[in-house]
């Protein structure tokens, strides 16, 4: 269907004004009302009144069309009335009785042709708005669309982070000849990983225990190539393995915890797992006894603790009802811990 | 002519290691005298024994291999060693300083150790490395020196609090109130201060008490004052900008 262009609000009130003018004019065919000069003149100074007061708030930075556009038409309009009655209808005629009943006539004419201009503006607004409405909401989708694909594509490149998938394959490298066997395990757990990272991210749910065997397998591979340098525990109530856990949570804390805490530390240090489960609250502690966070720790743009990530999956996944907090340890060191309400 | 020295420098012990061997089997000539599994050791190491060649893993705990170089008080053949740097690869290929990345293969290495004989051969001074170290680091994903982490003490705890957590910081009498999705902290210094610690483009000061994090604001709706009144993520109440502030939200 071909859109007819819009016209410009100017010209749509004259043409508006004009229609009302000739339509009094036709109606009264011959009585004194039927005089299209007083008829155009007085529908021009109406409209052109509260088009004034209309353009006069939109300046001043009134807020609300809601309310600006009656009070343009009534005080406008009336305002355009009043002078167009002054100026044409009281020098014609004298007897007060004729007077008030002309005043009153043009008043209900103001009131009647305001309503009709105000209901027709806003039905026109009200069309461009679901227009632009719609407009909007198609863009959101779509943006909606990216980003998830977007934020896919990030949480994968943040899971098998590049040094340390190419470290481990050099450390592979390097054993193969010399100690083939470790060579072959540190492969199978590298393998494990990569393969439920890839599935993990497609799944909308997995559980407790399988989320701490990958990071095992992280752990282990970690454990070959840092040598002494890395301790790790992992306290995990047989009870607990079956819980559901979205994915994606633990491992981003895990890899924290080695990348900013222990990594960095020439004498390494400790990372502790535990999992509780108390009154109705699963609680998961990744503490690490490494650097700890300094207040202006470096953070490369796009390769952020991938925390705020986190914090968005526990959004959608709990509400409110999940958090996220991290605190410095005493001794030294890193905790973050999860609670997430337990079902 | 006396025997060509080296120090290797790399955290990871198996890697280390496996250098060391594919070192001896091409160069045998090559004395290794000295290993260091972080860089500060390595920078020592390389002042004190003074090596003909130094191999410097660029990511290391203590200093990295770039702070290293930078450090020298020797000049030597640098070869750095990285794993993944997507950025410093294409400044080293303009260099005359050689580099590897992991897992070093043979047939690369062999490259290097004939690259390093003809230079000690023809005593070709070191590389400058101050120029190159700098140009490396500009080429790196920068990183900020801004403000990342809130130290904010809850109880017995010393809560870290992401500077992307907040929304909105608001003075109060000696005390900021943080305004998180997850609640209010406190924390104990004063606003001015805070202002020049926070990046600038992810933070806006909109009025002398109150500081608001921009991608929290989910509406601005300008008021008859010359004001604003924002609608910030997690806040029930709307926030003022004053006067003093409207210019960062006027269009054009």
């Amino acid at each position: 269907m071909p859109r007819l262009a819009p016209l410009p609000p100017f010209a749509a009130l004259l043409l508006f004004c004009t229609a009302v003018g000739l339509f009094l004019t036709l109606l009264n065919r011959g009585n004194p009302w039927g005089d299209v000069g007083l008829n155009l003149g007085m529908s021009y100074l109406i409209g052109l009144g509260s088009w004034g007061l209309d353009c006069l708030l939109t300046r001043i930075g009134w807020p609300s069309t809601r309310l600006r556009i009656p009070l343009a038409l009534l005080c406008g309009g009336g305002g355009g009335g009043l002078l167009g009655f002054l100026l044409w209808v009281r020098p014609l005629l004298d007897d007060p009785g004729q007077l008030s009943e002309a005043g009153l006539r043009i008043m209900v004419l103001v009131l009647f042709f305001s309503g009709l201009g105000f209901i027709l503006l806003y039905t026109l607004m009200a069309l461009a708005e679901a227009r632009t409405q719609r407009a909007e909401d198609q863009a959101r989708i779509e943006r909606q669309q990216r980003e998830l694909a977007e934020g896919r594509l990030l949480a994968l490149q943040a899971q098998i982070e590049p040094h340390f998938l190419f470290n481990t394959l050099a450390t592979i490298h390097g054993l193969i000849e010399a100690r083939p066997s470790t060579a072959q395990a540190m492969l199978e757990s590298l393998t494990d990983l990569l393969r439920s990272h890839l599935d993990r991210s497609r799944d909308a749910s997995t559980t407790l225990g399988q989320e701490l065997a990958l990071v095992r397998h992280y752990l282990t591979i970690l454990q070959l190539r840092m040598g002494e340098r890395l301790r790790y525990t992992i306290d995990l109530p047989e009870g607990l393995k079956g819980r559901p856990l979205p994915p994606l949570l633990l491992q981003p804390l895990v890899e924290n915890a080695i990348q900013h805490g222990l990594e960095p530390a020439p004498a390494g240090g400790e990372l502790r797992i535990r999992a509780e489960a108390n009154s109705g609250c699963l609680r998961i502690e990744v503490c690490d006894s490494g650097l700890g966070l300094r207040e202006a720790t470096e953070v490369k743009p796009g390769h952020g603790l991938g925390l705020s990530n986190v914090r968005e999956r526990l959004v959608s996944a709990y509400g409110n009802d999940a958090s996220l907090s991290l605190c410095e340890r005493p001794e030294g060191g890193v905790c973050a811990r999860l609670e997430l309400p337990d079902v | 002519m006396s025997e060509t020295t080296a120090i290797l420098a790399e955290d990871e012990p198996i890697l280390r290691q496996q250098l060391a061997k594919q070192l001896a089997e091409l160069w045998p000539e090559l004395a290794i005298i000295a290993e260091a599994d972080n860089g500060e050791r390595a920078l020592e190491l390389a002042n004190r024994l003074r090596p003909d060649c130094l191999f410097l893993d660029i990511r290391m705990p203590g200093l990295s291999g770039l702070e290293v170089a930078a450090a020298l008080a020797w000049p030597t053949q640098v070869v750095f060693i990285t794993a993944y740097d997507q950025y410093a690869v294409p400044a080293f290929e303009h260099e005359a300083v050689d580099y590897l990345l992991k897992p070093v293969t043979s047939a690369r290495l062999r490259q290097t150790v004939t690259r390093l004989q003809r230079r000690l051969a023809s005593a070709t001074p070191a590389a400058p490395l101050h120029a190159l170290v700098e140009q490396l680091q500009a080429a790196l994903p920068s990183t900020t020196h801004y403000l990342r982490w809130f130290k904010v003490s809850k109880g017995e705890e010393v809560r870290l609090i992401a500077v992307e957590q907040v929304n909105l910081l608001q003075a109060e009498d000696k005390y900021i109130t943080l305004h998180t999705q997850e609640g209010a902290f406190l924390l104990r210094k004063s606003l001015t201060a805070l202002e020049g610690e926070l990046e600038p483009d992810a933070f806006w000061r909109i009025s002398r008490s109150t500081i608001v994090r921009v991608a929290a604001i989910e509406r601005a709706q300008r008021q008859l004052s010359g004001g604003y009144l924002l609608q910030v993520a997690g806040l029930a109440k709307g926030v003022k900008v004053s006067r003093a502030y409207a210019h960062l939200f006027n269009q054009s």
